[in-house]
């Protein structure tokens, strides 16, 4: 166990705008224990790189309900520039069969998909949290 | 009337009868310890309902004739045994001529009223060339310039067809479709649809991806849009107040009807406002709800809605014209019930919430593709979904009688406490200050929230079953591949192309022009900024351009997010 | 990562800054090593309170001031501070939603915190992070509290300045009055001043200034953080008070100091009798509840027994 709450970022790249989900899966990772950094939709790619860096998060949770996630791609090269690779990213939303392999395959840890019990959820990200954790660059050597 | 249907017997608070004191002594040997029964609005629901709960006595006041005052039982007198519903489902997909194709297909097969669903990147206000292009066409039409609408509609007579466009403030595409009616030689009086996205308060609030302008400009926008489609596009329904966004970002049905009718209220002080005649603007309100699995309660809702609206129009704003009084609707059966396990349970599901909405007295109605939840709806599902229409219409005859569930004691005394219910959060709204003031302080946006929180809490627990997902798992089964339909890439690239051309073939100073005049409309308040923004797009002035000087003088629309 | 941790952030190193503010937060033997090899902070980088009660508008006002602050060429850095879920320990921190146009601005650095159990509105390291602020190059650090309205106090112990923001016609601005929320305030803000009855409210925090136990004469501006309305005004005296204090020099320094001296030790202190199993309070804890004596005498009676035993 972690002895400091696991920090997520919970955020919307792209157009699309519905948030529900998005809200619904920070109040459940909040009610797991960990702190989540919420913030509007459409965000950028490097706008999200700047919010993981800024708030020193240990996971992304990107939702996309059209197709956002098409920009995910993107999204891990960008962490990996900023030396942000030891961050935890993670998908929920609606994302089709082989788009998810697309993700995967572009370093992304896990795509939840509507109906995902939000335990499991918060398990596996808090799970991602505790290996960012261990991976992240020490400050005080 | 009313005397004739004096109840056999007592009213709750006279005599008890001896047979229901049996029966409630016998329903609670059986039942003991029973979980009360909840609804999804906050009523408990008993389980029987007699003449203690409803009875007919008050025929007259609480339901009448339809057509009449107070409309609970339908807006028409012969309601959909006359005319039954349009079916309107959401075309719009890759590029201009993508768009065309699709619409010649329907056209074919009959239909006389469409959609028009713009790419996301034309809902956040931008042309095609400003935002990522492996994001472009997937979710809607790429539609920036007169060209594209003109290529949209190409082989179509355009007077004989009746769109709804899904057309956020400033109402670009509205603009372009007049300036291709002007192009073709077509007076503005013949074109005829719906803006279906008008209603800024429902974007700021709920559906945030449709919100461009900041509030103030947003309000300004939609009166002056509302004003010159009255005088110049009179076939025009400038106006569509969404209670389906709300209900989709988790309100309660209860909760989207008060504060959608708390929206149209205000929209309705605005136009009085500005000095609109109240019995002009009225009639061409239109309402768009979303219809929830939970049957009667949304029946119940539809039918307290429509008694609520009739009675504001007529009695608080005093209007006397009775088209006015009419609560048209068109309704959509809700995606967030749908699940991605087991998909064709789906069916089922949209089937049961048609039922509803068909029930509650709609006016136009979009059933769910049961794929909805996997990928962008794929032609087969599309057709299963129309098909569900028309079985219950022609096959179940569900049309054959108007209100068949009136006088019904559980759906009269439901549709009683959902208009009580409704009341009751419309009042919070108005003590607020109405609903514009109760928006800009997260009022509305928090309780949205935390009925959301209410009802996913309920899945999580079990309490509320949702089928192949907390309850009757099916282990091993997988939900199907989804067949991904994505733009061709070429055609993206030529569409980018494109617009290019467009921009520099077209007439450049009058294009700076008209913006500027748009810009100095947006400043003046006795100019109509709507009539600028036809000007403009007539003029040449992309979709993205209008917004754009748009924002620069009203600024962006940033919706007011409550985590 | 870096041997030379204070040049970094002195530099503007962001990635450097926020897991070093990380490290503060966690407090424990990181922390303390973190904060030496940082050196003493730089309180010429003033600390700003934003504190009143929830859903006064603190954070629509904070990206307003900001904005107003970056258009004088101030570069800011904001901590914004939620309530932790009693039950769980997590939190949502959404106060930077309202502050999102910032988020491209180098001269800008947001950064959410959680309470994490804290009852004074602050949580229990943010006098660690502000010391990492500090040796950072942002000439302005704004702090938000929680906004739970009763117990924001603490703020008083962190900030040099402090900014209550009130609305009008709420109930819960009597109740600020009442628990001394207001004597707090070096400037009192009244905001939504659109809304109705708005002169009341204004009314109602001159009335708060002439309390007895006030004596210091402080601004009340109205502000509408919607539009921005009154902000320029607002960031006028905030950098007047920021500003006087910088002239001012060695004095007023010393008072702020002592302040946040006293601020923090008062959380140690609580934190020390909160987990205290110690006899003699315990005693005076029992005592307290038969209602053998009042509050005040019993606090009185321990802090006796704590000194004389010192």
């Amino acid at each position: 166990m972690m002895q400091t709450p696991p920090r997520v970022l919970v955020t919307k790249i792209g157009l699309d705008g519905h948030d529900r989900g998005s809200r619904l899966v920070a109040a459940a990772l909040r009610d797991a224990g960990m702190e989540v950094i919420y913030t509007p939709p459409w965000q950028d790619v490097e706008d999200v790189v700047r919010l993981a860096q800024d708030e020193d998060v240990d996971v992304v949770g990107i939702s996309s309900l059209a197709t956002d996630h098409l920009l995910v791609p993107g999204l891990m090269v960008a962490l990996k520039r900023a030396h942000l690779d030891h961050v935890g990213v993670v998908v929920g939303g609606i994302v089709p069969h082989d788009e998810e392999a697309l993700l995967i395959e572009a370093g992304v840890s896990r795509v939840f998909h509507p109906g995902s019990p939000m335990e499991e959820i918060a398990r596996e990200v808090s799970q991602l949290a505790a290996n960012a954790r261990q991976q992240a660059p020490e400050l005080l050597d | 009337m009313a005397k004739s249907n004096t109840p056999r017997k007592l009213e709750p608070d006279g005599q008890q009868d001896p047979d229901r004191e049996r029966w409630q002594r016998d329903y609670q040997a059986q039942l003991p310890a029973e979980t009360p029964v909840v609804n999804r609005s906050g009523i408990r629901i008993n389980p029987l309902y007699d003449e203690t709960n409803w009875s007919g006595t008050r025929y007259t006041q609480q339901l009448g004739y339809p057509g009449q005052i107070p409309m609970t039982r339908g807006i028409y007198p012969s309601m959909h045994r006359g005319q039954t519903w349009s079916q309107r489902q959401l075309i719009g997909f890759g590029v201009p001529s993508d768009y065309n194709a699709r619409l010649h297909k329907l056209l074919e097969s009959g239909v006389s009223a469409v959609s028009l669903i713009p790419c996301n990147s034309v809902y956040r206000g931008f042309d095609a060339d400003q935002v990522p292009r492996e994001l472009l066409g997937t979710c809607g039409v790429v539609l920036n310039t007169v060209d594209d609408m003109d290529a949209c509609f190409s082989g179509v007579d355009i007077a004989q067809l009746s769109t709804a466009q899904n057309d956020p403030s400033p109402f670009t595409l509205l603009a372009l479709l007049l300036a291709v009616a002007k192009r073709r030689g077509i007076p503005w009086t013949r074109i005829t649809g719906t803006s279906n996205q008008s209603d800024y308060i429902s974007h700021y609030v709920a559906n945030h991806m449709f919100f461009r302008l900041a509030l103030p400009g947003a309000r300004r926008m939609l009166v002056d849009h509302i004003a010159f489609t009255l005088e110049q596009v009179p076939g025009w329904n400038p106006l569509s107040i969404v209670g389906q966004h709300m209900q989709q970002a988790g309100a309660t049905p209860a909760e989207a009807m008060a504060f959608t009718l708390c929206t149209a209220i205000q929209y309705a002080q605005d136009c009085i406002d500005r000095g609109l005649d109240p019995e002009l603007f009225f009639p061409r309100f239109t309402f768009f709800f979303d219809i929830s699995i939970s049957l009667f309660e949304e029946i119940a809702k539809f039918r307290a809605g429509r008694r609520i609206w009739a009675s504001i129009v007529r009695d608080t704003f005093g209007v006397k014209n009775p088209k006015a009084w009419r609560f048209k609707f068109h309704a959509q059966t809700s995606g967030v019930d749908l699940t991605r396990q087991q998909p064709l349970n789906n069916i089922s599901r949209v089937t049961a919430q048609a039922i509803a909405g068909i029930l509650g007295g709609l006016q136009s109605l979009h059933t769910d593709a049961y794929d909805e939840v996997l990928c962008v709806p794929t032609e087969d599902a599309a057709r299963i979904a129309i098909n569900t229409q028309n079985i219950l219409r022609e096959e179940a005859h569900l049309t054959d009688v108007i209100d068949p569930l009136g006088g019904s004691y559980y759906v009269e005394a439901l549709t009683d406490q959902m208009e009580d219910k409704i009341r009751e959060v419309m009042d919070t709204v108005e003590s607020a200050g109405g609903m514009y003031k109760a928006v800009q302080e997260g009022i509305v946006q928090t309780r949205i929230g935390e009925s959301a929180l209410g009802f996913q809490r309920s899945l999580d627990t079990g309490e509320q079953t949702l089928v192949g997902v907390n309850a009757y798992e099916s282990e091993g089964v997988e939900p199907p591949v989804a067949v991904l339909e994505r733009p061709n890439k070429e055609s993206v690239t030529q569409y980018l192309e494109g617009l290019d051309t467009y921009k520099q073939s077209r007439d450049t100073p009058a294009v700076a022009r008209t913006l500027d005049e748009l810009a100095t409309a947006a400043n003046s308040e006795r100019q109509n900024v709507y009539a600028a923004v036809v000007t403009a797009a007539t003029a040449g002035a992309t979709h993205g351009e209008i917004v754009a000087r748009l924002r620069e003088e009203f600024g962006t629309g940033d919706p007011l997010i409550v985590p | 990562m870096s041997s030379d941790l204070g040049a970094s952030l002195r530099r503007g190193d962001r990635a450097v800054l926020a897991r070093a503010i990380s490290v503060a937060e966690n407090g424990g033997a990181k922390a303390q090593a973190l904060l030496e090899r940082i050196g003493p902070a730089n309180v010429s980088h003033p600390v700003v309170g934003i504190t009143g009660t929830s859903g006064a508008g603190k954070s629509t006002l904070i990206d307003q001031l900001v904005a107003e602050l970056r258009a004088r060429d101030q570069t800011v850095a904001v901590v914004a501070i939620d309530p932790s879920s009693p039950f769980s320990g997590g939190a949502v921190l959404g106060d930077r939603c309202r502050m999102n146009r910032h988020q491209a601005d180098k001269g800008v650095y947001i950064r959410s915190l959680s309470a994490r159990g804290g009852t004074g509105g602050v949580s229990a390291g943010v006098d660690r992070v502000i010391q990492v602020l500090q040796a950072s190059p942002f000439d302005l650090i704004l702090v938000e509290t929680v906004g739970a309205g009763q117990s924001e106090i603490d703020i008083r112990g962190i900030a040099d300045t402090c900014i209550v923001v009130c609305t009008p016609n709420s109930g819960d601005d009597i109740q600020a009055i009442k628990s001394g929320i207001l004597e707090i305030a070096d400037i009192l803000v009244a905001n939504k001043s659109d809304l109705a009855d708005s002169n009341k409210n204004v009314g109602q925090l001159i009335m708060a200034q002439s309390l007895p136990s006030n004596a210091r004469p402080i601004p009340v501006l109205s502000t509408i953080a919607t539009t921005g309305e009154g902000v320029d005004t607002l960031a006028d005296r905030l950098l007047e008070l920021c500003g006087s204090e910088r002239v001012t020099g060695a004095n007023d320094l010393r008072a702020s100091a002592r302040r946040r001296l006293a601020g923090a030790v008062a959380r140690k202190l609580e934190r020390h009798l909160i987990d205290a199993h110690d006899d003699d309070f315990e005693q005076i804890a029992a005592s307290v509840h038969r209602g053998e004596c009042v509050i005040d005498e019993a606090a009185a009676r321990w802090v006796r027994k704590v000194t004389d035993s010192g």
